[in-house]
């Protein structure tokens, strides 16, 4: 048994463990992400939040206890022993870019707090969070980063719980935000029909917050659920905590009381962007053009607001553009206003009256929990990629330097990307989890549950999956004109879609010289609506490339032999009984 | 666990048609399954099915779920914004619990079928 295990087991009690995984699932990016979206899609964000919560239950069921049963083995570890080196290195950079996508996230989150809340430059808080982050994953070991996130999860907790509990107690004098919750929705929709009724809304634009699929087909919602949940299950940073517990059981239990830990937080999620929604159709739109409040200035001058189509940074500009436009405002109307989706819960003391001194307060723990998870992110990698082999002696040194290497090129390469402005939070995020719901997750989930699995089969699964998503990824996100003009007849856009972007396209083809920078901005924005596979989102794009890698797994690994030896080894240790209940 | 392997790579010896054979009979080595390792397979698949139909099925039906409201919320969003998370979670700790009790049954018996033995003494367990 000794040559299978991987060290020690850690002192953390499950507790510790589960409360530090709760913060990792609450980290700076997935809150204002999730808030930003859920504010923006009304019901069809939803799907998001059931794809986070089926993340953690695949992974309960189909992965982690197991891989513990199986020596206490990361992901990477696992498909080392279980498929061999090639599919080891393949896993392995697998894992490296879709953590690199996560961490681009989390850095994009921190450079946006620290410009709302302290002013400082996106370049230098990119930069400044980039070296913390080197400094400290490799300074610190697993379980003194698992300990500070444990303790991170209540101020967390708290500061996202303040701006729906206020406003509870406020109303009804009972800190029960649920209370509440239903009257925010019913007004939501009344304004709605009234913003409709004064014309301060566009009927066109205008997504009813309770009406489902208004944003995308049922079918896309599911997908999203699924991409996400397959990804989430096979991430290296979220099974290593459960995979390094006293027990298989403790496994489960640390998973489950994560999720327990973590649903308490979640649920603020949701009312907590209803009342930014509500605060926006209430307070905001109607206003007059020329009462900007001073908070939406400030998220103006960071380029994070827009009014009439400028940054909101003074009276004067927002009054000149307003002037300017066709039908020229006095009011500000719904699709006047722009707020960026990732700083509507920055926005949210704002928009519903609340006391300003929430902005800081919400920006330092979200700040604080973007950081503690970055640093997680990257130890997490840096020892999942560190004990492939398990080899003792001069060839585990040689990997363990690997490993810190490549972990390093991830921070550099996460804050780079992060500097370019890829996507907003959510979508960077779901990105991450659909490559890891592409790549890994079939080899993973087939090496525990089909013991006819093959290494060639899990190489090729692996390769095919994550191969198939990032083309789609990348392809929608920076080849769209391209990836139309290949899949036109696959694309699910409508007849007037499709006439703006052949327009966009003609006046591009017409144009040169500076327009023609401009015109082909303009197009690449058309060509993104339009760009889709049967009306695919890229965020759910996992599940089309889990699909392809367990179909080519399927098929590889019934025409090579079965595996044996060591192989044969981990899967009997794996199905054996539970010695250590 | 050591000893079960020893076993087993002694039964490969067998022939070319018996190899062919065993994938019919139940508790063979080529299957590679403990009458734990069925409990446990059992168990994750009930919970599976049962996230598939909370939180992929389910949701399709929104829009005729909202008929209904609970405190003002429809319940197709009350669904997917608590509810279902919520199910989730005791579907987890629930499952957590059972798994714990196969885990305290299964302990302390072989890891894997022995070839030869049908394991008789283990049915009862199995059916559980």
């Amino acid at each position: 048994m000794s040559n299978l295990d991987r060290g020690p087991a850690p002192a953390l009690t499950p507790t510790t463990s589960a409360m530090a995984m709760a913060a990792d699932g609450l980290s700076g990016a997935i809150v204002l992400g999730l808030v930003g979206t859920l504010a923006a899609l009304g019901h069809d964000g939803l799907a998001l939040l059931l794809g986070i919560a089926g993340g953690w239950l695949l992974s309960i069921t189909l992965v982690a206890p197991h891989l513990h049963h199986a020596g206490r083995f990361g992901t990477t570890a696992f498909v080392a022993r279980r498929f061999g080196r090639t599919a080891a290195v393949a896993a392995g950079l697998i894992a490296a870019m879709c953590v690199a996508v996560l961490l681009a996230a989390e850095f994009k989150a921190l450079a946006l707090v620290s410009r709302v809340a302290f002013g400082v430059e996106p370049t230098v808080a990119l930069a400044a969070a980039a070296v913390a982050v080197v400094v400290l994953a490799l300074a610190a070991r697993a379980d003194s980063v698992t300990r500070m996130q444990a303790l991170l999860y209540i101020p967390l907790a708290a500061a996202l719980a303040v701006p729906i509990v206020l406003p509870a107690l406020a109303a009804v004098g009972v800190p029960v935000p649920q209370l509440t919750y239903g009257a925010v929705l019913q007004s939501i929709a009344a304004l709605e029909l009234k913003l409709l009724g004064e014309e301060l809304a566009d009927p066109v634009t205008l997504k009813a917050y309770l009406r489902p699929f208004t944003s995308s087909t049922p079918a896309a919602s599911l997908l999203v659920t699924l991409s996400l949940a397959l990804g989430l299950a096979v991430l290296p940073h979220l099974l290593q905590r459960p995979t390094h517990a006293a027990s298989a059981h403790r496994a489960r239990l640390t998973l489950a009381l994560g999720f327990v830990f973590l649903l308490l937080a979640m649920l603020a999620l949701p009312p907590l962007a209803a009342a930014a929604r509500h605060g926006l159709l209430a307070n905001l739109v109607g206003a007059d053009v020329s009462q900007l409040p001073d908070w939406l200035r400030a998220l103006g001058a960071a380029g994070l607001a827009q009014v009439c189509g400028v940054d909101a940074v003074s009276v004067e500009a927002v009054r000149t553009a307003c002037a300017a436009l066709p039908d020229a405002p006095t009011r500000l109307r719904l699709h006047d206003i722009e707020i960026a989706r990732d700083a509507t819960l920055l926005a949210l003391p704002g928009l519903s009256g609340l006391p300003m001194f929430l902005v800081p307060v919400l920006a330092a723990a979200i700040g604080a929990a973007a950081l503690a998870a970055a640093v997680w992110l990257v130890t997490a990698l840096r020892d999942d990629l560190a004990v492939p082999g398990g080899h003792a002696g001069e060839a585990g040194k040689a990997t363990a330097a690997l490993a810190t290497l490549v972990a390093m090129l991830v921070v550099v390469a996460a804050a780079t990307w992060a500097a370019t402005d890829p996507a907003d939070l959510m979508t960077m995020l779901a990105w991450g989890l659909a490559l890891a719901g592409a790549g890994l997750a079939p080899a993973v989930v087939a090496g525990i549950w089909w013991h006819r699995a093959t290494a060639a089969g899990a190489v090729l699964g692996m390769l095919a999956g994550f191969a198939l998503t990032a083309y789609y990824i990348v392809a929608t996100r920076y080849f769209a004109v391209p990836f139309y003009e290949t899949w036109a007849a696959f694309s699910n856009a409508g007849f007037g879609a499709v006439a703006d972007f052949e327009a966009a396209r003609d006046v591009w083809a017409a144009a040169d010289g500076a327009e023609r920078t401009a015109a082909a901005v303009l197009l690449d924005t058309e060509a993104r609506r339009v760009a889709n596979w049967w009306g695919l989102r890229s965020i759910g794009s996992g599940v089309l490339g889990a699909g392809l890698g367990t179909l080519v797994l399927l098929l590889v690994s019934a025409v090579t032999p079965r595996p044996s030896g060591s192989a044969r080894l981990l899967i009997e240790r794996l199905r054996g009984g539970a010695k250590d209940a | 666990m050591t000893g079960s392997t020893g076993q087993y790579e002694t039964h490969t010896g067998g022939g070319r048609k018996l190899r062919r054979l065993r994938h019919l009979r139940h508790a063979s080595p080529g299957d590679l399954s403990s009458p734990y390792w069925r409990a446990t397979r059992r168990l994750a698949v009930g919970v599976v099915v049962t996230w598939a139909i909370v939180a992929l099925a389910l949701p399709l039906a929104s829009e005729q779920l909202d008929a209904v409201s609970i405190m003002g919320i429809p319940l197709g969003y009350h669904f997917g914004a608590q509810l279902g998370l919520i199910v989730i979670a005791v579907l987890m700790l629930l499952a957590t619990r059972r798994q714990h009790r196969h885990d305290r049954n299964f302990a302390g018996e072989h890891r894997l079928p022995l070839p030869d033995a049908a394991t008789p003494s283990r049915q009862p367990a199995e059916a559980q």
